[in-house]
């Protein structure tokens, strides 16, 4: 049984949505009616009902994209029971309740990108996509329209995990109004955008919670340990043998065996991206430390050495793993 | 097997790409891309309309309506072309972006709210393609096939139009009080008639009127109809309907489109559909749906599509080539089709009195009539819809020329008995239009080449003089210009066969002269 709302909208375009369902059949044969009237059920009818009692006037709109994008997801088996992954799910049941008054607004677009985001998020490795959700679910009762909360889903999938997209999440913060981007990346409500801002773009390794901390060590300190990235692939990795890095051209390279990864990573997580022989200039990399820099101890001995003016990156021969410290 | 039929899915924008791909680099955008596919949940779409109107096609050609014929051809590099059996038959593979003329016509017609006329034979898809223009104006299926007029041949002028209520026809002292209940599909901005040479004669007059001048008339009562977009539907558009269809009605049709036969390649397609019990018209996609007010955006952009100068010379070029008809007068500006036709005279005597001109080369001889300023009028249009159809800014000649046909179809009449259909290779373009006034375009355009008017074009620098003003001009300067155009009207009827082109611009010089003439006699009286 759903709700009387939702009931209502499909009696009434009862037709329609039939010949859409018989259509994406015809895309998705593993389609099966049973799991998707599951999925409306259990999933799209809180949401149903929660638009209904924020926005009662934009009902039918919702549930029309609702069930289109709610085709596109159970066709695909990327949500619902046949799904492999429960991101989606999650996302659904816990997010979207939250954010109905703003579904109301642009049904489609806010349920497919938050749908596309969770996606990509639990897709990425070191993608939290629990963590997206707490806290878009946190902040989505402070952004009065579609592109703010786009902006803050953007900047908080940046923190859980997606730290390629850094520069643009800033951007989108920045676009945001200043309680609220101070919000998003978890700043005191007593600071300044602005110095905020400034601080993430000097230093992958700037906590926004605590920008007063200093983490560069002086001449001879052991430099303090920022993460460990990357594994050997039988256990989830992406590397066959331990790896290389090297530094160009603003971006760090790992190499293992014959494959090149583009390396990101920053305060919120890291990830690597696998790029085409085409796309790589063999480089020999370097094992030798800037002036004045010590390092901590690690398993066997330096492979190679990298860094930008904020990051050290280091590799060692009884780890599959990268040492990435802070230099800034 | 070929692919299943993806009613939903629409082409990848840009459908029509003009600038390069930017190199993949991170953008925050991304995350919200992936396998869910966000709708347009306003009105205002951010897509630009012709992009829309890009998507529509392709939405159409590829998934609702089993086309794979590919008439209007486009080239960026020269084509492939492959000779079939004797040698006769071409199949040539464009180069560049092409389109099915029985998808894309009614699109634009759709979209520049004209005329467009399906022929063909029963079950091939007329009637659906209407449909799916009504269903892209925003209306439901059941709204549309219930507006749809079906002709039929005791179609009286009330089924058409409306009914006085019969209370107040019992009622009524005078004509203004009777109230008419006006029939709903008047008011739609799609209108739909089905087979409309079923109509009786006098229906058809009072259909005339709505689709010529926008407003219904009954008892007195005039009911104003929005501007549409029309189509009609026609089993057998050469006398095979029950009545024939009046002149004016057939003048007023803009476009005429073939629907082309099924290829059997595609029943899996079919049985899909019967299996599935699927109708595309119901499952259109939300984003191709166009609001009235896009409507009008796209009609004022088409307006804004710029006809450029040498395209334009060609084009009264074509034109100038048909309405002559020499023996038709003995004076001048009457020696035209028209006049010979007004007269009632016959076209084989008129034919037999003609002699001196090539009639193999003279284009004009191919025709019984002339191009109308109508014809003209939606030529221009139609030339115009392409190019912002295609994402260009002005038209190119290959567009005059692939649309050329469309609109020309029932505006030229071919003469059977013409020299060039006797000639080989040539008998089959009087039963294919669509080719025959493609290649009347090419040889036109060939000879507007070889007479090297872009370059050596005396008339049109005359005219152009003209144009400028004659503000300020001194009697010495207007009678310099007269000796001109009597020296060029001198040399060009010198030794010279009348044709159709020639023609035209020796009235042009007439018109110049006695523009000057007046000139100058005013001149004198100041």
């Amino acid at each position: 049984m759903v709700s009387e709302q939702f009931a209502r909208v499909l009696r009434a375009s009862r037709d329609e949505l039939n010949a859409r369902f018989a259509e994406a059949r015809q895309r998705y044969p593993s389609l099966a009616a049973d799991g998707f009237m599951e999925f409306l059920k259990d999933v799209v009818d809180p949401l149903i009902c929660a638009v209904d009692a924020v926005a009662p006037e934009r009902s039918d709109a919702v549930v029309h994209a609702t069930y289109d994008v709610a085709l596109e997801l159970v066709g695909q088996r990327i949500a619902g029971a046949g799904a492999p992954g429960t991101a989606i799910d999650t996302t659904w049941r816990r997010l979207l309740p939250a954010t109905a008054r703003i579904i109301a607004i642009e049904p489609s677009r806010v349920l497919a990108s938050l749908s596309n985001a969770a996606h990509q998020l639990e897709g990425t490795p070191g993608g939290n996509v629990g963590a997206w959700v707490d806290r878009m679910a946190r902040l989505a009762p402070d952004c009065s329209s579609v592109d703010q909360l786009l902006r803050v889903g953007q900047v908080a999938a940046w923190r859980a995990g997606l730290s390629h997209f850094r520069r643009g999440a800033i951007g989108a913060a920045a676009a945001l109004p200043e309680p609220l981007a101070l919000a998003a990346v978890d700043a005191s409500p007593s600071c300044r955008w602005s110095d905020i801002e400034a601080g993430l773009l000097a230093s992958e390794w700037f906590d926004p919670a605590r920008p007063d901390d200093c983490r560069v060590s002086g001449n001879g300190v052991p430099l303090r340990t920022m993460a460990n990235v990357g594994a050997f692939r039988g256990f989830g990795g992406v590397f066959v043998e331990p790896p290389l890095v090297r530094y160009e051209a603003g971006h760090f390279y790992a190499t293992s065996a014959a494959e090149c990864w583009l390396l990101t990573a920053d305060l919120y997580g890291a990830s690597f991206h696998r790029l085409a022989p085409n796309e790589v200039q063999p480089q020999k990399p370097v094992a030798s430390l800037p002036h004045g820099v010590r390092l901590p101890g690690g398993p066997g001995s330096v492979t190679s050495i990298a860094s930008s003016e904020t990051t050290l990156a280091v590799t060692w021969s009884l780890t599959h793993q990268i040492m990435l410290l802070a230099l800034a | 097997m070929p692919p299943l039929k993806i009613f939903q899915r629409l082409s990848s924008a840009p459908t029509n790409p003009h600038t390069p791909v930017a190199p993949r680099t991170f953008d925050v955008a991304e995350l919200y891309h992936g396998p869910a596919t966000p709708r347009n949940d306003s009105e205002t779409s951010e897509q630009p309309l012709d992009e829309k109107l890009r998507q529509a096609y392709f939405w159409i050609v590829n998934t609702a309506i089993i086309s794979p014929h590919y008439d209007i051809e486009y080239n960026g590099a020269p084509p492939q072309s492959f000779a079939v059996g004797d040698g006769t038959s071409r199949l040539t593979l464009p180069s560049a972006q092409s389109y099915s003329g029985f998808v894309l016509l009614p699109l634009l017609t759709f979209a520049t709210r004209r005329k467009c006329l399906f022929i063909g034979g029963p079950g091939r898809g007329k009637t659906a393609s209407a449909l799916l223009m009504g269903v892209l104006a925003g209306y439901t299926v059941r709204d549309v096939r219930r507006a749809m007029q079906h002709g039929h041949p005791q179609m009286t002028i009330a089924d058409l139009l409306g009914t006085p209520l019969p209370a107040d026809l019992v009622g009524a002292q005078r004509i203004e009080d009777i109230r008419i209940s006006w029939r709903a599909w008047l008011g739609m901005r799609v209108k739909i008639v089905d087979e409309y040479n079923r109509i009786p004669t006098r229906t058809q007059s009072a259909l005339l009127t709505v689709m010529a001048d926008d407003y219904a008339e009954v008892l007195d009562h005039i009911y104003e109809c929005p501007e549409s977009a029309w189509f009609l539907t026609a089993n057998d558009d050469r006398g095979g309907g029950t009545y024939q269809v009046i002149e004016a009605l057939r003048d007023r049709i803009d476009v005429v489109v073939q629907a082309l036969a099924f290829n059997s390649r595609f029943l899996g397609d079919l049985l899909t559909r019967i299996e599935e019990r699927l109708r595309p018209e119901e499952v259109v996609p939300r984003q191709i749906v166009f609001s009235e007010s896009e409507i009008d955006r796209i009609q004022e952009a088409v307006l804004a599509v710029e006809l450029a100068q040498p395209v334009r010379r060609r084009l009264e070029f074509f034109a100038s080539q048909f309405e002559l008809c020499d023996v038709a007068a003995d004076q001048f500006e009457y020696k035209t089709k028209d006049t010979a036709r007004l007269a009632g005279a016959e076209w084989h005597t008129l034919v037999a009195r003609d002699s001196g001109r090539d009639r193999l080369k003279d284009l004009g001889c191919q025709t019984t009539n002339g191009v109308s300023v109508r014809a003209l009028q939606t030529l221009i249009h139609y030339a115009k819809a392409i190019a912002y159809f295609r994402g260009n800014a002005s038209v190119e000649l290959e567009d005059v020329r692939q649309i050329l046909p469309f609109v020309m179809h029932d505006k030229l009449t071919p003469d059977p008995e013409a020299p060039f259909f006797q000639a080989a290779g040539n008998a089959a373009l009087l039963t294919d239009r669509i080719g025959w006034l493609r290649r009347l375009f090419d040889l036109s355009c060939a000879e507007y080449d070889r007479i090297d008017l872009d370059r050596d074009d005396a008339v049109g620098g005359l005219l152009a003089e003209l144009r400028r003003g004659v503000d300020g001009l001194n009697e010495r300067q207007v009678r310099d210009r007269l000796v001109r155009i009597e020296r060029l009207v001198g040399e060009l009827t010198k030794g010279r066969k009348l044709y159709g082109h020639l023609y035209d611009d020796l009235l042009v010089l007439k018109y110049l002269h006695q523009r000057y003439t007046n000139y100058l006699r005013w001149l004198g009286t100041r």
